[in-house]
């Protein structure tokens, strides 16, 4: 089992083409999905991002070129790698909303810290992921 | 010659002893100088825990009552009316009580029998979307139900106390005002004495011989029941302490130490708990609780197995025919977040529910059976962090200082709060006539 500190160092070093913005109005995240290089951004639906509140994110999903893509299985996991434990819920991506953007309910932070999350897309056989970090 | 060198050896090893004995004495007992002011991020975090942060209550959607003044007066008589139990002797006001913050100084909850689980304070509880240790219920309302039918606590059942309350001139017209006309339930043939699911085996058999019909009947105005407690609950409501009075200046003042409503020691215990000590992970937010499950490694009570907690509380949750996506339940399913997004997950095996913070230092004793006599003995179990029995140890040793330790303790008596004097919450009613 890799130790804590590692593990955070080898998810900063993956996740060095994501950003994070924390606008007044809640969370964008913003990456590129490997191998594929996809658009992934992620927004919070709850406006301040609070800790110890069930709420919703909308995924959003284009290929390189911009062209939405509405046809993608997305899971989501994550956790705090320093504190070696995983998210307190089980989020699930319930509904397309239609050119490229997907809902994802059942998100909920129970502390403060630095989280990771893990969004594994599926395009057909083609698997393509991205792993976000947010500070809360 | 010899005799002097000895001598002069063992005086050295003499004032070493003392030397290392005073060293030691010093690090554990003295405390450590204080930085002039807090930093921003610090006063983030204690303005999260202030209680000027705790907002609006949460939505209960299964519980359309929830918010009716008329539901809370009716649970309110209620909550302290002792014919609530089988024997006519115990009511929630027997475990939960007003003057002891909604706890009663016990390590197990006592009704109609010794229960086996410590009882929970009620201040506040409707911020949380789980209840009891375990997590076995997912609202309030439902929770309200199981010890009015556990024959551990008020020993009632189904059929006798709905047959009761709507024999109650008063308590009938109160239901009927909320739910509209009621059905008779006095006929014993239809709905016999003693029937209940969860009774002995004479008591579910007389259950299973009611028609589907009748006993949606009986379980429509005992859920109602259960609505009415929850919408008294909802008006426990937190009060400020020192501690909400020391965050509230800091926005003017930084400065750790101010001519305040903490001690030295005080401020000292809670920058420990935002930060060494670690506590602020778990108990955070205004209600110094994540409302989550954790297992911090916890002995079983003496003579009782260790409790699998919240891998147990989720299966019953999803079973319940009380909870949120059951019949009686007023929420739309799609409402039904806690119970659709729920974790299943080795975590949470031996996990048990974050308690919160405030009255803490007048609700001893403490954790899930009552283990822990005193906030000392809980600030040395979180210090130690030892394997866990069952699962696995979230917490990790702290290696406080016996100085830190005892300003850690300090603390938490500032989250004391004078209860409401003028709150006729607190009080049991005059009995409408």
């Amino acid at each position: 089992m890799m130790k804590p500190v590692f593990r955070l160092i080898a998810l900063m070093s993956v996740t060095v083409f994501c950003v994070y913005v924390a606008e007044a109005q809640g969370f964008r995240l913003i990456g590129t999905s490997q191998p594929g290089g996809l658009s992934v951004s992620m927004e919070s639906r709850m406006v301040p991002l609070a800790i110890n509140q069930m709420h919703a994110w909308v995924i959003g999903l284009s290929d390189s070129s911009g062209r939405p893509l509405g046809n993608a299985e997305i899971t989501v996991t994550g956790g705090m790698p320093v504190h070696n434990h995983g998210l307190p819920t089980e989020p699930m991506v319930t509904q397309s909303l239609g050119e490229g953007s997907y809902l994802l309910e059942g998100m909920r932070f129970h502390m403060h810290g630095l989280w990771e999350l893990r969004i594994q897309i599926m395009l057909g056989t083609v698997q393509e992921t991205v792993n976000f970090t947010l500070e809360l | 010659m010899k005799r002097p060198k000895l001598v002069r050896w063992m005086a050295v090893i003499l004032i070493a002893a003392v030397l290392g004995l005073a060293g030691h004495g010093f690090w554990q007992y003295v405390p450590a100088i204080l930085p002039a002011q807090w930093t921003a991020e610090e006063i983030n975090l204690l303005q999260s825990l202030s209680l000027s942060n705790l907002g609006d209550l949460p939505p209960d959607p299964g519980n359309r009552l929830s918010g009716d003044i008329r539901a809370a007066e009716l649970g309110r008589q209620l909550f302290f009316d002792l014919r609530l139990s089988g024997n006519g002797t115990i009511a929630c006001t027997t475990c939960h009580r007003p003057d002891l913050h909604f706890t009663d100084a016990r390590s197990l909850g006592l009704g109609t029998a010794i229960g086996d689980r410590h009882t929970m304070g009620l201040i506040g509880v409707a911020y949380s979307p789980w209840h009891y240790w375990d997590g076995r219920k997912d609202s309030l309302w439902s929770q309200a139900l199981e010890p009015l039918e556990n024959p551990l606590e008020q020993a009632s059942n189904r059929t006798d106390l709905v047959r009761a309350l709507t024999g109650d001139s008063s308590y009938r017209h109160q239901f009927e005002q909320l739910l509209g006309p009621l059905p008779d339930f006095v006929d014993l043939n239809r709905f016999p004495a003693g029937a209940t699911p969860l009774g002995n085996d004479r008591q579910k058999q007389d259950w299973n011989a009611m028609s589907a019909a009748d006993r949606y009947l009986v379980s429509q105005v005992f859920s109602a029941v259960g609505k009415v407690l929850a919408a008294y609950e909802r008006q426990l409501s937190p009060q400020s302490t020192p501690f909400d009075e020391y965050v509230a200046r800091l926005a003017d003042d930084p400065a750790l130490i101010q001519e305040s409503a903490l001690s030295r020691s005080q401020v000292a215990g809670l920058r420990l708990f935002i930060g060494k000590a670690q506590c602020i992970n778990c108990h955070n937010g205004p209600l110094f609780s994540n409302h989550d499950f954790h297992n911090t490694g916890l002995l079983s009570a003496p003579g009782m197995l260790p409790g699998i907690g919240r891998a147990a509380g989720l299966e019953t949750a999803l079973q319940d025919e009380f909870n949120c996506l059951g019949q009686f339940s007023d929420a739309a399913p799609q409402a039904c977040t806690e119970l659709r997004f729920a974790r299943h997950s080795d975590a949470n095996l031996g996990a048990m529910k974050t308690p919160g913070l405030r009255n803490v230092a007048e609700t001893a004793p403490y954790m899930h059976a009552g283990q822990l006599a005193s906030l000392a003995e809980v600030v040395h179990h979180y210090d130690v962090a030892a394997d866990a029995m069952v699962g696995h140890n979230e917490a990790k040793p702290l290696k406080l200082r016996a100085v830190e330790r005892a300003e850690l303790e300090s603390f938490l008596h500032a989250l004391t709060a004078l209860p409401d004097p003028q709150s006729r919450w607190l009080t049991s009613p005059a009995r409408p006539q």
